[in-house]
């Protein structure tokens, strides 16, 4: 289905030291584009992690080589000498300076080697414990101008973090790094779930000893319960138009999909099998909805309108299919696909019908599109312990995130900032 | 549908050879306080247990009961206590049979003697586990008999279940007979029934099949005498396993139901 073509992309920077992560990439895209990030001029630990930040985003891509053809250190455009830089078809530099408030200040430029001139010079600035944003910014805008698409570095990430008897529900950086505890609890998390404008997150909770539904403002991290219906109150995921979700009951029996208002009231139950119905996630257009259900015997992903009524089932292959996620281009969906004893992440064509793998298999499961589309974010498994992966969109180039300390289960790619 | 049609085949014949509880019994016991949505922890039910025995009330009809039901209340109370040693419920197991032949009373009490010594041959690492599983031993003697036995069974606090599916299985309907009867004799006695998956499948599928487990058991329950009002139906899905390997013989540990007091 796809040429899966594996080999270490080698990376710049030497491993930092204060990571909570083994960041490593595995895998390459046919064309790549060749780029240089030279050193930052300014206070070289952090210059050096900055560029390793920048290093890490844009390897994860798959669409860029990082070239390192010279040992020369220009931090000005005019100390450049462009054949020292090819085959690198493009090359940035900087300087990092504190400024008197204490922020961070980082003028950098990107050169394109070919045509020997500057493509753009930008100044971007954070408060000084703000330095990996520093970095996602810059490769944000690196990847933004060499590739046309909208960058996904500075988005952030949600997922649980289990480590003994706690559970903490976790944001961070889109690579794993800047951990902030939303919530810590002794009993299980489950199902994070952010709101369109990335502002709160909706997620299942067990602390009243079952099941129930909390939203929380990420910014006040005020808490309000969502959904304590009677058994087990799960599933949720916010319309697109942030004003109810779609969430899972079974007060009448059989676990079913509901619609509720975000404030609580209007609640509508909309599927009406005699199975269990769950998963729901709405189509980036609020119109119809993607959901798990074994009404047809093997769990399997069905389609119907976020309305309720009639629903079509879209996959047919392996054993099962579960936990599907709209692209954001709303012309694929991703899942995890069971076959085999295996779990493996796909992606299937609304149109064609087409599924593809896009991870070789082991205990692959909850992916979930960045909001561009390109990168699939999923909870993977080495050696028993939970942990965050990546892999592009064409499934050429995975990024495996290793945390130091707990098991990493539940993740989902946040929105873009608003 | 096939899922469900199955498990009530299965709570049919688990009902076969429960005693019936008659609607006079289900009245006498409505004055006990419907509070189905608390959330029980296993203290207070403790605590009301013994409160119960205690005061010697058991809501129980004695006109209006039947079969092993009939039991005597000085037995039932015996027989009720969460955690009471095996010798008592074997005595009590032999004093809730009345009406039966002395053979059957025979067959019970050996039963029990013999089970508490040879149980452990279900392989499982739980504790309650080890208890004694009378009513599958003493299974060719009489119903009532086989009844009585498995009322003494509440020390086993679990339940397994096939991959993928919530049907209660044979080999654990005993356990299913002794809860129902101890609720039935207990009507204060509240009881979480907390249903879990193996951690194959999505989270939030494994939390809908637990649920399922649940509420399969909770209806068994009812039709071995308990009332759904004692009984709280709830799922942990796959996160909270009792054997964290990811093999078959975890996986098998882990597809439960715990009968929490």
């Amino acid at each position: 289905m796809f040429n899966f073509c594996f080999f270490l992309v080698s990376l710049l920077a030497a491993s930092p030291a204060l990571a909570v992560l083994n960041i490593e990439v595995t895998g390459a895209g046919d064309r790549q584009i060749g780029i240089a990030l030279l050193p930052f001029a300014g206070d070289t630990p952090l210059t050096q992690s900055i560029n390793e930040v920048v290093a890490n985003d844009l390897a994860r891509t798959g669409l860029f080589k990082l070239l390192s053809p010279s040992s020369k250190t220009p931090h000005e455009v005019r100390e450049v000498d462009y054949a020292d830089w090819l085959p690198a078809e493009a090359l940035t530099l900087g300087s990092l300076t504190k400024l008197a408030n204490g922020n961070l200040e980082l003028r950098f430029r990107l050169l394109d080697t070919m045509r020997k001139t500057e493509l753009f010079g930008q100044i971007v600035s954070a408060k000084s414990d703000q330095w990996r944003a520093i970095g996602h910014r810059v490769a944000d805008l690196i990847y933004e101008r060499l590739t046309g698409n909208h960058g996904v570095f500075s988005t952030r990430i949600a997922y649980v973090n289990r480590h003994g008897k706690i559970n903490r529900l976790v944001i961070a950086d889109s690579d794993g790094f800047g951990e902030i505890t939303i919530l810590e609890k002794s009993q299980p998390i489950m199902s994070p779930s952010w709101s369109p404008d990335g502002k709160s997150l909706a997620y299942v909770s067990f602390e009243q000893g079952r099941a129930m539904i909390y939203t929380q403002s990420l910014a006040s991290k005020q808490r309000h319960l969502l959904a304590s219906f009677p058994g087990s109150n799960s599933a949720p995921s916010w319309s697109p138009d942030g004003k109810s979700l779609a969430i899972v009951l079974n007060q009448d029996g059989s676990s079913q999909i509901h619609l509720i208002k975000a404030d609580g009231s209007a609640l509508q139950r909309i599927s009406f099998s005699g199975g269990i119905d769950t998963e729901p996630t709405f189509s980036p257009d609020g119109k119809t909805l993607l959901f798990s259900s074994d009404r047809g015997g093997s769990v399997q992903i069905y389609q119907m309108s976020s309305q309720g009524g009639s629903a079509e089932r879209l996959t047919f292959e392996g054993s099962q299919n579960f936990s599907p996620r709209f692209n954001p281009d709303g012309k694929t969906f991703t899942f995890a696909h069971y076959k085999n004893g295996q779990f493996y992440i796909a992606n299937q064509d609304f149109d064609t019908k087409q599924i593809q793998l896009l991870t070789s298999g082991g205990w692959h499961k909850k992916p979930s599109f960045a909001p561009n589309g390109k990168l699939v974010l999923f909870a993977s498994e080495v050696q028993g312990r939970g942990i965050l992966e990546t892999v592009s969109s064409d499934g050429r180039v995975k990024q495996r995130m290793t945390p130091q300390q707990g098991d990493i289960r539940e993740p989902t790619w946040g929105p873009y900032p608003q | 549908m096939k899922k469900v049609a199955l498990s009530f085949i299965l709570v049919n014949l688990l009902t076969a050879c429960a005693s019936t509880q008659t609607p006079e019994a289900s009245q006498a016991q409505q004055g006990a306080p419907a509070t189905a949505e608390t959330t029980v922890i296993s203290g207070q039910a403790t605590t009301a247990a013994e409160n119960t025995a205690s005061a010697g009330t058991v809501a129980v009809n004695s006109e209006a009961a039947t079969g092993t039901q009939a039991a005597s209340t000085e037995a039932a109370q015996t027989a009720a206590l969460p955690g009471q040693t095996e010798q008592a419920a074997t005595a009590a197991a032999t004093q809730t049979a009345p009406g039966t032949t002395d053979a059957a009373q025979t067959a019970a009490t050996t039963g029990t003697t013999d089970a508490a010594q040879t149980a452990p041959t279900t392989g499982t690492t739980d504790a309650a586990q080890t208890a004694p599983t009378t009513g599958a031993t003493a299974n060719n003697t009489a119903d009532t008999a086989q009844s009585a036995g498995a009322a003494a069974d509440i020390a086993v606090k679990r339940v397994h279940f096939e991959f993928d599916n919530d049907g209660i299985q044979e080999a654990d309907k005993t356990v299913i007979q002794a809860h129902g009867a101890y609720l039935s004799l207990n009507p204060t006695v509240k009881v979480r029934v907390e249903g879990n998956a193996d951690e194959r499948g999505s989270s939030e599928y494994n939390l809908a099949l637990g649920q399922r487990r649940a509420n399969n058991t909770k209806k068994a329950l009812t039709l071995a005498g308990a009332k759904a009002s004692q009984i709280q139906a709830i799922s942990f899905g796959e996160e909270k396993p009792v054997d964290t390997g990811h093999d078959e013989a975890a996986w098998a540990q882990n597809r439960r139901v715990d009968i929490a007091y």
